[in-house]
């Protein structure tokens, strides 16, 4: 057939004076266009939801095969590929008609996997069959946990908002209480709470007791309008609305993953996070952050441009446009896709709207739970869970303060955490929790860190103390930025009020500089003072021998002796080095905090046990390195004499000086070839004469170690050094 | 400690009885007297025996309660006590070892067989990968430094941004304030009627949803019911 119109065509177009070459472009376009429409008149499946369509009430269902087979096929695209919005509206309205009696419309309901979008007018439709009441109650549970399951796939919202009221009106149904007050959680505005409403709310939690999807909600109109809601509610709510098993969650991975390309995302390129993967066809699923879409589906919007109406976030392109529209910004309705957008999240900040928070921590927080938790295996699975949390973390980097609910959540994984799974990714959201109270830090922290450090490997061990020394950056930066000098009290967050008094932040901090220096000193035991080990944990001290001079903080904390001497008689120069660098700084904050004290009479008082510390230590290296009197009576390191004897080391009193520690003996042999080539007989203890000794100095500090330099100079006063300088 | 009382009220009854007897016959009585005199001193003086070990034994168990919390309290301070004793331990195990072990390395680099050759090439590869590493260190302290710099610095930004937003809103109420003052009687009215038309407003939305939902009916299929319907959420004056 399609042959024959060919050719009456062609001999239309030879009588015809038009160009040949345009003429037969527009013959090919037409001849396709009815071929297609042919072979979609022809398509069985189109045929199915024909007959879905226009089939008429009171039709018999048992022994139908019309229908047996329409529907077989339609379950089948649905599960392959995904039904299309026109056939997702078409199949719910024949369900939620009940045009073929009740026993239909289950089934239907749960074959409804949609491809792309769902539109909002079907979900409207079908809410108003709802209401008209045959609908067994199994089968309305199961509509509205359909509707819940797909609701970011929801075209537009603004609809569905406004039959608000009739969808509150089926919260007195028990059965239906806890779905709907979830879709309520979703929709609701502030325009939304009433009176009425909250009255309704209260009865209903006297008749049920305090459910937590009651209190969901009613936290949620209390944010919007407090004075409505008078209800106590606890700040930190256990378990989300519990997640409704739902059967078409597995059904829905698989087929968007077959599809592949998301369809019809209105993200703009200016709004996403510079995802340098962007053109990668991204996948869509429960862990993927939302697109950003404005409420209302796009073309309603854009004819109203009057200064009333309010501009949705998804249409802003630039920070400009943010700046000029800042105080008539919409927020879309899923609040999860702010973390995906820097404008976004930069408006989120500088507006602070509670209910914002409010509705992204939840979000936040189910999406943590339910979905990563349970996430499964697979490596699709783990990668799934690796970019969300990237997303997540990139997000807080950005706003340089972390989310409650992700807080919370990572207070109970810790808990059933292996150590290994994901591990840069959680270790980096550790760090950026907020200053904890230290009456809690011990059972939510330190308890299950510490289970898991002893019982890891030795590269989970570095990372967790790079974790906590980032923490205490963190921590210190935010005090020395948000501790004014005439508040006591410090704001732990910028998005609640709780705030923490000065002494209490000390105490916290004091816990966690202890904790990590408990942690180090039984790690580097267990790891026989591995190098790397000690690296990060010098990393750590060298974070805390400053706290004072950088960071403002009246806090000094010297360093265990499980810490101090294992990185003194390490065998690399470098952690000596450091070391020395680290007792140096010690000085210059001592120092400085004494004056301080002297001068403005401060309520900063250094203990004296801290002195104390600190001069122990500085004397036991200086006698043990310049001094060559190690083992001297009040030091820490005293082996019994006759092991001392024992060893078969001559002059064992020296063995730890410059000449002979084990970080610097390569040197002194390397100094003595070079400043005595021509002896051949190698006497290291030539080099504590005065002239050799202060070029041998200089030999060491010109490879580097300035942390010797600074330790040496403000520590050790040498006349020979005067009389050098005389002789020079 | 009712025996002994017991006893103490007999023991005057029998002081009684044997002074009262004592007078009748002393030569026969005074075998008498001792016997059940003594048998009752005896048993007071068991009595009272018996009662000290009742509270010792009182006495003790309380002690042993006493010292289980006690030793819960001190456990902490053991386990640091333990924990310090290891630590000093272990580092004067690594200070031996460490000390033996470079000084035998060092003996055998200070002479020059082949073995030392090999050990002093290795040296001269520490010593140069120390100085990188040295190198490398330093330039990380310094790029951390201005990296806590730039992070305390959009702290600070952070911070501005927020008390300037509070500012704002604050100048914005008190404008409002400041406005309404003037027309305070009048605005009072208004807001009076606007929220008593609001209320009837929504009261009417409330019944007309009852209706409907009472009714049953689809009322998306009627286009009159339909625009009727969809409005009933919102006012067209905001809250």
């Amino acid at each position: 057939m399609a042959a024959s119109l060919n050719s009456s065509e062609s001999d239309r177009s030879s009588l015809g004076g038009q160009s040949a070459s345009s003429r037969s472009n527009n013959r090919s376009l037409r001849v396709a266009e009815k071929e297609r429409r042919r072979n979609e008149a022809e398509d069985p499946f189109v045929l199915a939801l024909k007959y879905f369509s226009v089939v008429e009430a009171g039709t018999p269902v048992v022994g139908n095969d019309d229908f047996e087979n329409n529907l077989v096929l339609v379950e089948r695209t649905a599960y392959s590929q995904g039904l299309s919005p026109e056939a997702i509206s078409i199949m719910l309205e024949f369900a939620m008609s009940l045009r073929m009696g009740t026993a239909p419309c289950a089934r239907v309901l749960k074959c409804l996997i949609p491809a792309s979008v769902v539109p909002q007018e079907a979900v409207v439709r079908a809410a108003v069959w709802l209401s008209v009441g045959k609908i067994p109650i199994s089968t309305q549970v199961l509509f509205i946990k359909w509707v819940l399951t797909v609701f970011d796939m929801i075209d537009a919202k603004d609809q569905l908002r406004a039959i608000y009221g009739f969808i509150f009106s089926f919260v007195t149904e028990e059965n239906l209480c806890p779905f709907i007050c979830h879709l309520l959680y979703l929709l609701t505005q502030k325009e939304s709470v009433r009176v009425y409403r909250v009255r309704k709310l209260l009865e209903l939690q006297s008749k049920l007791g305090r459910q937590p999807f009651l209190l969901h909600l009613l936290s949620l109109y209390k944010v919007f309008c407090p004075e409505l809601v008078t209800l106590s509610i606890p700040s930190r709510m256990r378990g989300a609305f519990r997640n409704h098993v739902s059967p078409w969650k597995a059904a829905l991975t698989a087929v968007q993953k077959r599809n592949g390309s998301l369809a019809g995302s209105s993200v703009s390129p200016a709004l996403a996070v510079r995802d340098k993967s962007g053109s990668r066809k991204r996948k869509h699923c429960h862990l993927q952050l939302p697109a950003l879409t404005s409420v209302a589906s796009d073309g309603a919007r854009s004819e109203q441009t009057s200064s009333r109406t309010l501009v949705p976030l998804a249409h802003l392109q630039s920070f400009d446009q943010l700046l000029k529209n800042v105080h008539r910004i919409e927020l879309p309705a899923q609040m999860g896709s702010l973390l995906g957008s820097s404008v976004a999240l930069q408006y989120l900040d500088c507006i602070q709207d509670e209910s914002a928070l409010l509705r992204l921590n939840f979000w936040l927080g189910c999406a943590l739970h339910e979905e990563f938790l349970f996430c499964g295996d697979g490596a699709t699975q783990t990668s799934e869970a690796l970019q969300f949390l990237s997303r997540l973390l990139s997000a807080q980097h950005f706003l340089q303060e972390g989310f409650s609910s992700s807080d919370a959540f990572l207070y109970k994984f810790l808990n059933v955490w292996d150590g290994s799974l994901l591990r840069p990714q959680i270790l980096c959201l550790l760090s950026n929790i907020p200053v904890i109270p230290s009456s809690q830090i011990r059972k939510l922290l330190f308890e299950p860190l510490t289970q898991l450090f002893f019982t890891s490997s030795l590269f989970f061990k570095c990372g967790l103390v790079e974790c906590l020394n980032n923490m205490l950056l963190k921590w210190l930066t935010w005090h020395s930025v948000y501790a004014l000098e005439d508040d006591l009290d410090i704001s732990l967050n910028s998005h609640t009020s709780l705030n923490i008094t000065l002494s209490g932040f000390k105490d916290s901090v004091m816990e966690l500089i202890h904790f990590v220096g408990h942690l180090a000193s039984v790690g580097l035991q267990l790891e026989g003072c591995h190098a790397l080990l000690l690296s990060f944990v010098l990393d750590f001290y060298e974070t805390v021998c400053d706290t004072f001079l950088k960071f403002g903080l009246p806090l000094v904390v010297m360093p265990p002796a499980g810490v101090f001497y294992p990185a003194f008689f390490a065998t690399d120069p470098v952690s000596v080095d450091r070391l020395a660098h680290i007792m140096h700084r010690y000085k210059v904050n001592l120092t400085s905090a004494k004056r301080q004290e002297k001068q403005k009479e401060q309520a900063f008082h250094i203990s004296r046990q801290t002195f104390q510390e600190f001069n122990h230590c500085v004397v036991f290296m200086v006698n043990c390195l310049w001094n060559s009197r190690m083992f001297y009576p009040g030091s820490d390191v005293q082996p019994g004499e006759e092991l001392l004897l024992g060893s078969g080391v001559p002059r064992y009193w020296a063995s730890f000086d410059f000449i002979h520690h084990p970080a610097f003996v390569s040197y002194a042999l390397d100094f003595h070839q070079k400043c005595w080539p021509s002896r051949k007989e190698m006497d290291l203890s030539s080099i504590k004469d005065s002239k050799p000794w202060s070029w041998y100095l200089d030999y060491l500090f010109s490879q580097g170690f300035d942390g010797l330099k600074d330790f040496l100079k403000s520590n050790i006063s040498r006349q020979a050094a005067a009389v050098d300088e005389q002789q020079r | 400690m009712d025996a002994p009382d017991n006893t103490g009220s007999l023991n005057h009854l029998a002081d009684a009885a044997a002074l009262s007897d004592s007078s009748a016959s002393e030569s026969a009585a005074s075998q008498k007297e001792t016997s059940p005199t003594d048998m009752l001193r005896i048993k007071q003086q068991m009595s009272n025996q018996c009662f000290e070990m009742v509270v010792h034994v009182s006495a003790e168990k309380s002690k042993k309660s006493c010292s289980t919390s006690e030793a819960e309290r001190d456990l902490p301070d053991y386990i640091g006590e333990l924990e310090q004793a290891k630590t000093a331990h272990f580092n004067n195990t690594l200070a031996l070892h460490r000390m033996q072990m470079w000084h035998s390395l060092g003996e055998k680099m200070k002479q020059s067989d082949p073995e030392a050759a090999a050990l002093k090439a290795v040296n001269d590869r520490c010593m140069a990968l120390c100085s990188r590493i040295k190198q490398l260190q330093d330039e990380t302290r310094y790029l951390q430094d201005e990296i806590t710099e730039i992070q305390k610095n959009r702290l600070e930004m952070k911070r501005l941004t927020h008390e300037k937003m509070k500012e704002m809103e604050d100048l914005t109420t008190k404008k409002e304030q400041t406005d309404t003052e003037r027309y305070k009687a009048v605005l009072e009215k208004g807001q009076e009627n606007l929220e008593k038309y609001k209320k009837m407003a929504i009261m009417t939305q409330n019944v007309l949803r009852g209706i409907l939902l009472a009714c049953k009916v689809n009322w998306l299929d009627d286009p009159k019911l339909r625009e009727i319907a969809m409005t009933l959420e919102g006012l067209p004056v905001p809250d």
